[in-house]
């Protein structure tokens, strides 16, 4: 296990008062080596947003908090940092960018300050020097003519040149871990592309490892190196993408697949039947049971625990083992 | 190119509500009962100068081409003679200036002081006991006359400690400043009120914006991101909502000029309004309506300039 | 009948559950006010107007717990006596205006065009002026006095109000169930005072609570100036304005009236906050 740069171990994370305390995502396991990009991905409301908020200790709510399990970076344990000591890692050792650039730049300080800030908060360049690595940083992310942007704010960039500058941005500080939450989803397809391209360069020059997360198996196919799925705050399968993909153990996985525009031959898109459940509503057993086509009683009482398919893959699911040995 | 535009077309629009103010002065001073010649110069006139007045405001003429004169006085800068203290009423105005722009300007640097910090301390600490007592304060603050505030800083600060002095201005600059503070504290306190509970609620909203969490990803301590990132995203409605109560400002400043006997505007209008000196009233009333006009049309094209996003 | 259907809207737009702490102490508050002002003659221990020169400028104490004046009026009884004048006050000082602005900002709404071109470019004239400066202009031409105050407060104090329920009727103006109305024909009179008022309406109450805050202190602040109420009238604007030539030998006869200002003042602004909280205008 001494490979894996960060691993995640039954993670679980509530909200909510100690008398009335619901659990937001729970058992979360998965690890990250370095330089492995790796696809998070589920509907909105599985749960995703809050595991990568949980890595960096900035939770949607206040109540939220980690409720157990542990969080290890490079054999480092984070979990029972206190706030303090955590500061050291936030940014520097693990840095995020987010789905809506347009809202995550303070629109009233120029992209240039905001570098240059990050900057001399991480690292030692102060005053001119700083401004010279921030250049620098807007040219790596593929920022034209970054000597004359430099002074420009926020809302004189269009989209795709935003999330170009949270990535500059999350760079300055220099981390290992980089988690992109829906990085791309609100961008255009074709720039979309190039953000992706632009992530995978990173890694390769930087030796960044990265967590991507996204509701769309279309980019995990063509980014990650392996996958884990989340469905009502579980993880239900994880593994290789090139298994997982072309294998899926998981019903839900299967059917993710299923809905791809891309795998579609009929005329009418297909769906999941159903909603996910609310976080007041949880199905007992399976999560996945109501909307599950396979489902039989076992499901409806006995939740399922990660168990493995081959080396590398795990699934959870009652039928996992049966179907695939 | 637009913005340049907007801030040339902009004037224009005011123009409606300058002639506006022409008219509410010229309506308010000819419904005075009696001779407007004889109101206007005082018991004391002379047949002489009652004859002068006629024509230069055409009293015996019809009521609109009275307006009509009016204006053509105004634009020569002429409103009128202050029958009291017998000289031009824009010169005493102009004399008058001084005291009122530093109590306004001094109030509001004060009242900015001690905002920003009430509110801070407020917001960073939502719904602790600390920001349940600064919201005490800032509604029992809305209700604060400011003539009897002043008086109570009087009788605390300058009767009972001798700090500062009681009442009028002074020679000297440092005098003057001297002669300000409890003035300029007076309308500050009440003014912080309204500014404390706006600014605080911008502050908690822009504490849990998405830039505000970018920032902490980022590693910046809670420290900077307060003071350089949400501190001036939400200090952009309070200077227009400062701009928006310049007029409440001006109210205050009168009163607190009659308490302090600050020889500002205020005071020469409250002054004028009792001696009947009608020509005084009339154009401190047509000063203030302007002043405030343009204030509030600064801060327009203050907000243009300041914050890129704002769109025309 | 709009008052009717105004009622009814609060109570549909009345959160469930407990009263917000602000309005139950607000309301106490006020109506301990009002309770004084009802029964001043009763509750009150002296005369507020009678001078009993024996005993001027005497300190608080337990025959006089605010103490006296320069002429030995009994500043107590002058704060209790005061109370009805300033109640008054900021009740007819809002009331006024309060009708005049509604019935302009309605019509103004409804009707649109020129009409709505027209008020509003007076609203816009008039709140260039600075609201006390306006006042005292007003009251300078109709002499010093609580009438004139009254009639330059509805002159001044309507803009206000036309502009919040113009901007309200508006919103209702496209709404679907006023759209709903038109369409079965019902008259314009019928659509406005059934229909768009009454939701128009719950707005510029909770305004007019922290509105009379602002009216009692400009009518105590224009009384101090010598422009209101008249001595030896008790009112608390005056007797800060009579107190000043003695803060430094009697603070007394200034720190009361004021306080039972900030105190009024602070119940109102209480319950324009209860108020908004709980009919969810406001946080």
């Amino acid at each position: 296990m001494t490979d894996q740069l960060l691993e995640i171990d039954s993670l679980t994370v509530a909200a909510g008062t100690k008398d009335n305390e619901t659990t937001i995502i729970e058992d979360i396991s998965f690890s990250l080596k370095t330089g492995e990009v790796l696809g998070v991905v589920g509907e909105s409301g599985s749960g995703k947003t809050v595991t990568c908020r949980a890595l960096i200790r900035l939770f949607p709510t206040r109540d939220m908090r980690i409720a157990s399990g542990s969080i290890r970076l490079a054999g480092e344990e984070l979990t029972t940092l206190d706030e303090r000591e955590f500061a050291s890692v936030r940014g520097s050792k693990i840095g995020m960018i987010f789905q809506n650039p347009a809202s995550h730049l303070d629109p009233v300080m120029s992209i240039g300050a905001q570098l240059a800030e990050s900057l001399e908060h991480h690292q030692t360049p102060r005053g001119k020097e700083a401004r010279n690595e921030a250049r620098n940083l807007l040219r790596q992310v593929g920022i034209p003519d970054p000597d004359y942007r430099f002074k420009d704010y926020p809302h004189q960039f269009s989209g795709g040149m935003r999330q170009r500058v949270m990535i500059a941005l999350a760079l300055a500080c220099n981390p290992t871990v980089l988690i992109a939450d829906e990085p791309t989803t609100a961008l255009d397809v074709t720039v979309q592309a190039q953000i992706l391209r632009l992530l995978l360069d990173l890694r390769d020059t930087r030796g960044l490892s990265i967590i991507l997360v996204t509701h769309d198996l279309g980019i995990v196919a063509q980014t990650c190196d392996s996958i884990v799925v989340m469905y009502a705050g579980r993880v239900c399968e994880r593994g290789p993408k090139r298994t997982v993909i072309s294998s899926p153990s998981h019903p839900y996985t299967a059917k993710l697949i299923a809905c791809q525009p891309a795998n579609v031959v009929a005329s009418v898109l297909p769906n999941i039947s159903g909603q996910p459940p609310y976080q007041s509503e949880m199905p007992k057993g399976c999560r996945f049971h109501p909307r599950c086509d396979f489902a039989f009683d076992r499901c409806r009482t006995e939740i399922p625990v990660l168990a493995a398919i081959s080396e590398r893959h795990v699934a959870a699911c009652h039928l996992a083992k049966r179907s695939n040995p | 190119m637009y913005r340049f535009r907007f801030v040339l077309a902009r004037p224009l629009q005011l123009l409606p509500v300058l002639i506006g103010i022409s008219i509410i002065t010229f309506v308010l001073v000819r419904s005075i009962p009696g001779d407007p010649a004889r109101v206007l110069l005082g018991t004391k006139s002379t047949p002489e100068a009652i004859a002068r007045i006629r024509a230069q405001f055409g009293l015996d003429e019809p009521l609109w081409l009275q307006y009509l004169y009016f204006i053509k006085n105004l634009s020569k800068g002429e409103m009128g003679t202050s029958f009291l203290y017998r000289t031009d009423v824009l010169r005493l105005i102009f004399e008058r200036v001084e005291p009122t722009l530093f109590l306004v300007l001094g109030s509001v640097i004060l009242a900015i002081l001690l905002t920003v910090p009430l509110a801070a301390f407020a917001a960073r600490n939502r719904g602790r006991p600390i920001d349940h007592a600064i919201r005490l304060f800032t509604t029992a603050g809305l209700g604060f006359p400011a003539f009897w505030l002043g008086i109570m800083l009087i009788i605390a600060l300058s009767v009972k400690l001798d700090l500062f002095p009681v009442s009028g201005y002074g020679e000297t600059f440092l005098e003057k400043l001297h002669h300000l503070i409890l003035p300029c504290l007076t309308v500050a306190l009440s003014l912080s009120a309204v500014l404390t509970r706006n600014l605080r609620a911008s502050m908690v909203a822009e504490l849990s914006s998405d830039y505000a969490t970018a920032a902490r990803a980022r590693g910046l301590p809670e420290r900077v991101v307060f003071w350089r990132h949400v501190l001036p995203n939400s200090l952009v409605p309070t200077i227009n909502l400062l701009a928006i109560n310049i007029s409440w400002i001006i109210g205050s400043s009168v009163v607190v000029e009659s308490v302090f006997s600050l020889p500002g505007m205020g005071q020469l209008l409250v002054r004028g309004i009792f001696t009947r000196d009608y020509m005084v009233v009339q154009g401190v009333a047509m000063m203030f309506a302007c002043a405030s006009v343009l204030i509030n049309f600064l801060s327009d094209v203050l907000t243009v300039v300041a914050d890129p996003r704002v769109k025309i | 009948m709009s008052s009717i259907t105004a009622h009814s809207e609060i109570v549909r737009r009345w959160k469930v559950g407990r009263l917000p702490i602000a309005l139950i102490v607000g309301l106490t508050v006020v109506a301990g006010f009002a309770l004084l002002a009802v029964c001043a003659e009763f509750i009150a221990p002296y005369d507020p107007i009678i001078h009993e020169t024996s005993n001027k400028l005497a300190p608080p104490s337990l025959s006089h717990p605010f103490g006296t004046d320069n002429f030995g009026r009994d500043v107590l009884s002058r704060v209790i006596w005061g109370t009805r004048i300033d109640l008054q006050m900021g009740l007819l000082g809002v009331i006024f205006p309060f009708m005049i602005g509604t019935v302009v900002g309605a019509v103004s709404g409804y009707l649109g065009r020129w009409i709505d071109s027209l008020f509003m470019r007076m609203v816009d004239v008039v709140v260039a002026f600075p609201f006390l400066v306006l006042m005292l202009a007003i009251m300078a031409i109709l002499g010093p006095g609580l009438l004139s105050f009254y009639v330059a407060m509805a002159l001044v104090g309507w803009v206000s109000y036309a502009r919040l329920i113009r901007s309200q009727v508006l919103i209702l103006k496209h709404s679907d169930f006023v759209l709903a109305a038109k369409s079965l024909g019902y008259s314009h009179a019928r659509i406005m005072f059934r229909h768009i008022l009454p939701n128009a309406l719950v707005a510029s109450i909770v305004f007019s609570m922290s509105d009379v805050v602002l009216v009692i202190l400009t009518g105590s602040a224009v009384s101090y100036l010598g422009l209101g109420v008249q001595p030896p009238t008790a009112e608390w604007g005056v007797m800060v304005a009579e107190g000043q030539n003695f803060i430094t030998t009697a603070w007394w006869i200034t720190a009361f009236p004021g306080l039972a200002i900030v105190c009024l003042a602070f119940g109102f602004s209480l319950i324009a906050d209860g108020l908004g909280e709980r009919l969810g205008l406001r946080e």
